[in-house]
């Protein structure tokens, strides 16, 4: 006891050097325990408590804040009453009067994470929040579902659309239609929806008419970019009116001995790579703006077989690897290595996504700057509409719903000031086109792209893209992922002639049937 | 004080066990509570959403059977680990008999080639990667540069990408299994070679009656420890090649993780993981019943 008492009086050295008995160290160390699990509880009670202080209280307070309104809010919405502290600046988003001590978690793809998390903190500056955002790397797919499954705190992510009907049928993200309508009313939804253009708003939609996501960015993945340098050098004034233009004319330009592989297809490999090329070029022969009379009908039936445009696809890839036409090496590319190989200048056609056309634009990424063109919708359309969204993870019971609605609503749509703030900033910064009409008619981002764009007259073909650009139907099925897994695996043996086309298209046609039927249709 | 010498003092044995007791706990929620359950998804269905898992016996190891891209993944692995096994033996044994001689700056060379294993996995695919790239790579440059080739060579093709795959990995794993090695032919005495030199017996003779029995266990843990490895890696193949061109290159760990992570069937990947498990325990079993019998004889 003595020794304990004095233990407070006792000089630094002494207590480091004094020997412990043992009985002395187990309890020194119970105590600590004991104290670390108060210590715990305390604050964990404590935390919780002000978590809950910070969750939308009953009524509304009224707290001055010095938000400056700079856009005149839509005279069409009517917002219903907001159960947040305050109310200033665009109706539906507000401030809080105090920051909020839990976090917001929003997960992405690391895309321009500097650009993201720039949004991220003029978000918490504008709404006084408390948001944070974490870079998924990776296959991002796999590790997001990863994370949902095993319970992991994700307030917003980033998702394409086929994610998000897979997400949302399996109970992991909610429905804007109901969450919106429900807490501002079904004007502001309304306005939302309209505010897109309905493809995109069609494409977030599931099959039963819940609107899964916020628009980030929209794009058309497969839209032919070639380099006149070398179209011209091969004597081709024209861009490609149609796939069976575009591989007579690549036939050109090799035989002019312009360019040893003149094609870099979409062939890359990544989970996104063929398997959309495939999807793509499909619907774009077939003249199709969903697949569902080339690949997956109505109820999600694979339609496709070797006799089909599908199957015609897959003969004439092999076709063009036979002549080698293409370079071998894009079968085991990543994204990074197929944007650096076209950027090489040493390829005259791709398909791309159009936002690209900025990075082949760019003296830093291209050694053809400025003479990157896109090819203008003729024939047919080109790609698909590539998208991503903002997805609402939090469950409604979770006290920082509201807050999370915000996040989601400040980010896919507009922010305090009623401007389509994060998608403007994405389309002046980087090229990328919104899910929003108004945007590529903004007069500050048709400034942005005339910098950049040599051609300003093809800012009009890609208003004409996006007006056209087919939306894959099976997007919508939950279990299209695992199909596309296969389709990744086997459709390169089909173009590089390991395997014949019909073997392969018979392939996939049956695990799609075996995996709708697994996942219950 | 009269209270205190009732107390029971504890025993050595278990203070001990009061010590470990958090390490015991950790290892059992990170390593056997995740074990048990693989292994008993293995013998289920496992559906995500809802969670459920029903027990549903042998079904998952009797679809193994039936599943042809396990075959082709089993074979492209066992050709992956023959490969590797084949090129670290070979290639740490001959770094560690260079590094056994009494070279200058000795410390500075050991250092320089022990550099490829201090990088991680996900560097080493990298790396690779961008030195075979056909279209920027820098064994093309050179080749092309030295005027060796006219057009830039796809290495990574069909036929060759396990071996390209087995190349990278071992020259990541050769520096450690090297210095096994040379451990054990630094037990070696001296004496014995001389007095070999003496009896009149050559290079390979002192080699083959010297070296060797003394670096036999070197060569097991080298044996063992490169077919675990090779067998259990997944990121070289994730990061360097995709499983591809094509499914050429797929694994089966590479496998496991599409099954398991791009088609959530958890517990077919279980099943399958568990089969690789006991594939590698049979290797290594073999592998020591035929060093030490080897040793027995001898």
């Amino acid at each position: 006891m003595k020794e304990r008492n004095i233990k407070s009086t006792k000089k630094p050295n002494e207590l480091i050097n004094k020997r412990l008995n043992r009985r002395e160290a187990l309890s020194t160390a119970g105590k600590i325990a004991v104290t670390a699990v108060v210590a715990g509880v305390v604050a964990g009670v404590g935390g919780y408590l002000a978590g809950s202080a910070t969750a939308p209280p009953a009524a509304p307070q009224t707290v001055t804040t010095t938000v400056k309104v700079t856009q005149t809010v839509p005279t069409t919405i009517t917002v219903g009453a907001p159960t947040t502290q305050t109310t200033t600046g665009y109706r539906y988003i507000t401030r809080h009067a105090q920051k909020p001590t839990t976090t917001l978690i929003m997960n992405g793809w690391g895309y321009r994470p500097d650009i993201v998390k720039e949004n991220i903190r003029i978000f918490n500056e504008q709404l006084n929040e408390n948001a944070e955002y974490e870079v998924i790397s990776g296959d991002y797919p796999a590790l997001m579902e990863a994370k949902f499954i095993a319970g992991g705190k994700v307030d917003v992510c980033y998702g394409n659309p086929f994610h998000g009907a897979r997400w949302y049928a399996r109970g992991w993200i909610r429905s804007l239609t109901k969450v919106v309508s429900e807490r501002y009313g079904s004007d502001l939804y309304k306005k939302i929806v309209s505010d897109m253009y309905p493809s995109v708003a069609d494409g977030f939609t599931t099959t039963d008419g819940h609107l899964f996501a916020l628009p980030y960015f929209t794009s058309a993945r497969g839209n032919i970019l070639y380099n006149e340098l070398l179209t011209q050098k091969a004597g081709i004034d024209e861009p490609p009116t149609s796939w069976w233009d575009l591989y007579e004319k690549i036939e050109i330009v090799k035989n002019k001995g312009v360019a040893e592989t003149p094609f870099l297809p979409h062939w890359f490999k990544e989970w996104f790579g063929m398997a959309w090329a495939w999807l793509f070029e499909t619907m774009n022969r077939a003249k199709s703006p969903d697949g569902k009379n080339c690949l997956f009908d109505e109820d999600f039936n694979p339609v496709f077989g070797p006799d089909t445009e599908a199957g015609k696809v897959l003969k004439d890839w092999a076709e063009i690897w036979k002549k080698g036409l293409v370079p071998k090496g894009v079968l085991t590319m990543t994204e990074a290595d197929y944007l650096a190989a076209f950027g090489t200048g040493n390829f005259a056609y791709s398909p791309q996504q159009t936002y690209d056309l900025k990075t082949f634009n760019d003296p830093a990424t291209s050694k053809f700057a400025g003479h990157c063109r896109l090819t203008p919708v003729k024939e047919h359309s080109w790609g698909l509409l590539d998208m991503g969204g903002y997805h609402l993870a939090t469950p409604e019971k979770d006290p920082d719903f509201d807050r999370a609605l915000q996040l989601e609503l400040w980010y896919g749509y507009r922010d305090i000031n009623g401007v389509i703030f994060v998608a403007k900033k994405w389309a002046i910064e980087t090229a990328l086109n919104s899910g929003y009409r108004e945007i590529l008619s903004d007069p500050d981002v048709m400034a942005a792209y005339a910098k950049w764009m040599p051609y300003p007259e093809e800012l009009e073909y890609e208003k004409k893209i996006m007006e056209v650009v087919p939306f894959p139907w099976i997007w919508k099925s939950p279990w299209y992922l695992d199909w596309q897994t296969k389709a990744s695996d086997l459709l390169p043996l089909a173009a590089s002639g390991q395997r014949s086309p019909e073997d392969v298209v018979k392939e996939l046609y049956e695990y799609a049937k075996k995996v709708k039927a697994e996942s219950g249709g | 004080m009269a209270n205190i010498k009732h107390r029971r003092e504890l025993s050595d044995t278990t203070l001990a066990m009061l010590f470990i007791a958090p390490l015991i706990i950790f290892l059992f929620g990170i390593i056997i509570y995740p074990m048990a359950t693989s292994l008993y998804s293995s013998f289920s269905i496992v559906k995500l959403s809802p969670y459920q898992i029903n027990f549903a016996g042998l079904l998952n190891y009797a679809n193994i059977f039936s599943d042809q891209y396990f075959y082709h993944s089993l074979l492209v692995s066992a050709r992956f680990v023959a490969e590797v096994v084949a090129i670290t033996t070979g290639l740490s044994l001959g770094i560690a008999l260079f590094l056994n001689e009494a070279l200058p700056f000795r410390g500075v060379i050991r250092a320089i080639i022990l550099l490829p294993y201090a990088l991680s996995e996900f560097t080493t695919a990298y790396s690779w990667r961008w030195f075979l790239s056909s279209d920027w790579g820098l064994l093309n440059g050179i080749l092309y540069r030295l005027g060796l080739i006219k057009e830039y060579i796809w290495f990574v093709n069909y036929e060759h990408s396990v071996e390209w795959m087995a190349v990278a990995y071992s020259w990541h794993i050769v520096p450690l299994c090297a210095f096994f090695m040379l451990a054990g032919l630094q037990t070696i005495p001296e004496q014995l070679y001389m007095q070999a030199k003496i009896d009149g017996i050559g290079p390979v003779g002192r080699f083959t009656k010297i070296t060797l029995p003394f670096i036999k266990y070197a060569v097991l843990i080298t044996l063992v420890l490169s077919t675990f490895f090779a067998a259990t890696t997944a990121d070289i193949v994730i990061l360097m090649t995709g499983g591809g061109p094509g499914i050429s290159s797929t694994t089966l760990t590479y496998y496991i993780y599409e099954v398991v992570f791009k088609s959530f069937n958890l517990g077919y990947g279980a099943a399958i993981s568990w089969l690789l498990i006991a594939i590698v325990m049979v290797l290594a079993t073999l592998y020591f019943t035929f060093l030490t019998r080897t040793g027995r004889a001898r």
